[in-house]
């Protein structure tokens, strides 16, 4: 298994959990107005990460899982598509 | 640091990947921009809309369409595909009794194969984290109010299923164009958000 | 070692079956939401199936597939009194993370 930083689960009602497993959270305010890809970059990661699940390079739930492991900390303050960057980054090399 | 460095910077380190991918063989730059030229062409939400008017117009589309939406999809040239053939599409229908709206609590899980990427809102913890606990304020939010006594019925998309709501159609929808139908049921009515 | 090899018994589930989901917590990916582990529902709909998703996070996909299946829950069940009476959540869960009650 491909590792890729600090693990620091949360605790919660049904036991431990990452950072992307919010459902009944409170907290987290308004959600954005729609818009769709907001620079060519999050568009290309989208792109090569479908392409390399396609290809077989990785499985979905390992790009799932490497997102996953960000800290929590980090992971709320990321953006989106710097999330998969960040997985895409791990995985492809 | 400036909002467009930090877009260079990103844009620099993806660029560092399109090549890695290309060098390897995984992908060259021609598909890249071949699949980022499908969305929003070939693969939008108007596909799922007209899944739906079809659906409206003619029952048994409509009982194709809820027993393998997958397949209903591919008769009127939507094919899917996208990440693997593992993901599937179901299609959950709204009746008097019952609402249903869309979420994936655990990352994003979306139609995208069939209806493009999922709006911004799709994907925020905001959404996600309230959704299941709180569909009737959420609904409102959208605008969209609910009789006490309808089901709402709020499906998490936590594995390999891809859900699509399909919505009652609005009244005299007999005497509405079929363009005119297409552009009542949008993205927001496949989520379950809106209604037409 | 899985989660089911843990567990011991595999358990078996059909549609029409009440079900509670499993409090399992691995160190690793798991696509159980935690806001159902523990939660009782009944199971409305066969999805067909998949790789096994802690498995598939790990070993890619040599993963074994098993079952999944929508499992409806009440509101109430898991969230209580403040959750609408009328409302319900469907959830696709892994065999692995369910056992019959």
């Amino acid at each position: 298994m491909r590792s890729c930083g600090a693990r620091v689960p949360l605790t919660r009602l049904g036991g431990v959990a990452y950072a992307n497993d919010v459902g009944g959270m409170h907290g987290f305010g308004a959600w954005p107005d729609d818009h769709g890809f907001e620079s060519v970059w999050e568009a290309q990661i989208f792109a090569l990460n479908q392409a390399c699940v396609a290809a077989g390079v990785y499985t979905l739930d390992e790009f799932r899982h490497t997102m996953e492991q960000i800290p929590p900390a980090e992971y709320y303050a990321m953006p989106y598509y710097e999330r998969w960057l960040y997985a895409v980054e791990r995985l492809l090399p | 640091m400036s909002g467009h460095h930090r877009n260079g910077e990103l844009q620099a380190r993806v660029n560092v990947l399109l090549a890695l991918a290309e060098e390897r063989g995984i992908v060259d730059r021609e598909e890249i921009d071949r699949r980022i030229e499908t969305l929003g062409r070939s693969v939008s939400p108007v596909n799922g809309a007209r899944m739906v008017v079809r659906a409206w117009g003619d029952p048994a589309y409509r009982e194709r369409l809820l027993d393998d939406a997958g397949a209903a999809a591919g008769e009127l040239g939507f094919a899917g595909g996208g990440y693997s053939s593992e993901i599937r599409l179901h299609a959950v229908a709204n009746t008097p009794e019952v609402h249903n709206v869309v979420v994936c609590t655990l990352c994003s899980c979306y139609p995208l194969a069939w209806l493009g990427p999922p709006p911004a809102w799709y994907k925020s913890e905001a959404y996600r984290s309230r959704v299941v606990r709180d569909p009737r304020g959420v609904l409102a939010e959208f605008g969209t109010t609910l009789p006490d006594d309808v089901e709402v019925r709020v499906w998490d998309a936590s594995a390999e299923a891809r859900y699509l709501v399909v919505p009652m159609a609005p009244d005299g929808v007999d005497t509405l164009s079929e363009e005119d139908q297409l552009a009542r049921v949008t993205r927001d009515c496949l989520i379950g958000v809106a209604v037409p | 070692m899985t989660e089911t090899e843990r567990s011991g018994a595999r358990p078996v589930v059909g549609v029409g079956d009440h079900v509670r989901v499993r409090v399992l917590n691995p160190p690793g990916h798991n696509r159980a939401p935690s806001y159902v582990r523990g939660r009782n529902g009944v199971v409305v709909r066969a999805v067909g199936d998949g790789r096994f998703p802690d498995e598939a996070a790990a070993v890619g996909a040599d993963a074994r597939r098993e079952a999944i299946w929508t499992v409806a829950f009440a509101g109430t069940e898991l969230w209580g009194p403040d959750a609408g009476p009328r409302d319900t959540v469907h959830v696709d869960l892994f065999e692995t993370y369910l056992e019959r009650t």
